[in-house]
């Protein structure tokens, strides 16, 4: 479970990117984070990852304090969250299986592991015939899908998504919010952030609106159309 | 876990490959350092040995009267040993003092002494007096100059100390050339090793958000900063063994039986492993400076 309690993160003294932020993610859920360019999504990221600390309040996952993780601790709290960046991350110069193996070696996985699981991980994302494409030869959407499979690779807990449909087509933006809602039902916790409302309201999710750094309203979309 | 020693080497070579020659920048710059220090020790050491072999260091010989017997010296060295300030007192032979010598000229000289008839010897016996304090040299001198059977004495103290204060100068000047370069040198290293991050900050940035270790991000871009450190420090070692052997060729010649030069063989284990420890340290702190940053925001 993912707790906020109270956080607000502060860059400078006066303008707060956060302001005493209390929320609670359930596992296995799938959440939309919502709000204009600038009302402090990235920031919930930053803090989600460890990137950046809370100013005050507490954010707690899996009953770890994230203030308390150290260089040592850090990174294994990583490996229960799957990134999937707004612009993709994939190296061009590596192909579509080895931008995969290339998350799965930095955390020790075996040349073993990453031969069985590769294959997994593409046909997941439908993209098993594209192993040995370069991200070059891929659609947006294929980039965006490719990230998605490397995100998994490490089998975590919770995937966050920052604007994975930033830039890539309507259609494209559709089928990996499907995707995304596919890999939530196995288990997942996946949350996502993002500015585009219309797409937001056509998956029947929990949705978080932040606006201004604030809490302004945390609804489930197919409630309320019930 | 699948960390293997090879992914971290290949890391490490692509690093090197895509620095632009800013490594092979560094083995130079660390080398030059490394040779300035090498050079210093070198020349500390033959000065060290020249005035051992001078017996100037906290020593006086008394030469002994030819016309002297042999109970007459063991009398007068036990006079000497009675002196103020006297550490000890060993007798040098008129025979061993020619040994000596035909030993410090070396086999190539061998011939100089031939022309003396058998039995000679222009050598005279001579009395090694070790003293404990340069403070009262003078004192010590003089009586042992008015010791009966004593012909005459010879004290290198103020030569020893000349040398010795200058040794100091000439140390300081080093020293400090030394950490001047020193600095550069893990500059230049830190500025490497920051080029190779940067350069690969994409990656470093992926392998973070995955749950990398710190170490396993580092361990590339340590392995450049020794590398660089092992490659300097011998290449240094090279160059400092082919410098010393012409200079100490060259030496010898224009200055035999002035100046002695240490056999490059007895400086080798000493300067390889010193060079070896300076180079490797300096290009692991560089690269740990480097590093600490990016990989601890």
């Amino acid at each position: 479970m993912i707790e906020f309690k109270n956080v607000t993160k502060m860059y400078d003294r006066h303008t707060p990117a956060l302001e005493n932020v209390s929320l609670k993610i359930e596992d296995g859920e799938f959440v939309f984070i919502v709000g204009e360019s600038g009302a402090g999504k990235t920031t919930l990221t930053k803090l989600l990852l460890r990137q950046t600390r809370a100013s005050k309040g507490d954010i707690v996952v899996d009953g770890k304090r994230l203030k308390r993780l150290g260089l040592f601790t850090l990174p294994r709290y990583r490996r229960k969250i799957g990134f999937v960046f707004q612009d993709f991350r994939l190296f061009d110069q590596m192909t579509v299986y080895e931008n995969i193996a290339f998350a799965m070696r930095a955390v020790g996985a075996g040349r073993k592991r990453i031969r069985r699981s590769i294959p997994l991980l593409l046909k997941i994302v439908d993209l098993e015939t594209k192993a040995e494409r370069f991200p070059s030869e891929l659609s947006g959407g294929e980039q965006q899908r490719v990230a998605l499979a490397r995100a998994l690779a490490n089998n975590p807990k919770y995937i966050i998504a920052d604007e994975p449909t930033g830039n890539i087509d309507e259609k494209h933006a559709r089928e990996l919010i499907a995707l995304l809602s596919k890999i939530s039902e196995m288990g997942k916790t996946v949350i996502v952030v993002t500015h585009e409302k219309a797409l937001v309201e056509d998956f029947g999710k929990r949705v978080i609106t932040i606006s201004r750094g604030h809490l302004v309203a945390d609804r489930h979309i197919s409630q309320e159309k019930e | 876990m699948g960390y293997s020693p090879l992914y971290f080497l290949e890391q490490t070579f692509k690093n090197i490959v895509r620095g632009k020659g800013m490594d092979l920048v560094s083995v130079l710059v660390l080398m030059s350092c490394l040779l300035v220090s090498g050079s210093f020790y070198a020349v500390n050491e033959n000065i060290n040995y020249n005035l051992e072999s001078l017996g100037a260091l906290n020593k006086i010989l008394a030469y002994i009267d030819e016309e002297m017997t042999d109970e007459q010296i063991r009398q007068i060295k036990e006079e000497v040993e009675g002196l103020e300030n006297v550490k000890s007192v060993d007798l040098i032979s008129k025979e061993q003092a020619l040994e000596d010598e035909k030993n410090r000229l070396g086999e190539e000289y061998a011939d100089i002494f031939d022309w003396l008839e058998e039995g000679e010897n222009p050598y005279r016996a001579s009395l090694e007096v070790e003293y404990l304090s340069t403070d009262g040299v003078e004192e010590l001198e003089k009586a042992l100059g008015e010791i009966d059977g004593v012909e005459s004495v010879q004290s290198r103290a103020n030569t020893a100390q000349k040398v010795s204060e200058l040794k100091k100068a000439v140390s300081k000047v080093f020293l400090a050339m030394m950490a001047l370069l020193f600095l550069v040198s893990l500059f230049i290293i830190v500025t490497t090793v920051k080029l190779a991050l940067h350069q690969r900050s994409k990656e470093i940035s992926v392998m973070r958000y995955v749950g990398a270790s710190a170490l396993f991000i580092s361990i590339p871009f340590l392995l450049e900063g020794l590398l660089i450190g092992g490659l300097a420090a011998v290449i240094a070692f090279a160059v400092q063994h082919w410098i010393y052997g012409a200079v100490a060729a060259q030496v010898g010649k224009e200055f035999f039986g002035i100046i002695s030069i240490l056999p490059a063989d007895e400086l080798s284990n000493a300067l390889l492993i010193g060079f070896l420890v300076i180079g490797l340290a300096t290009g692991l702190v560089g690269s740990i400076f480097a590093v600490i940053k990016r990989i601890t925001d």
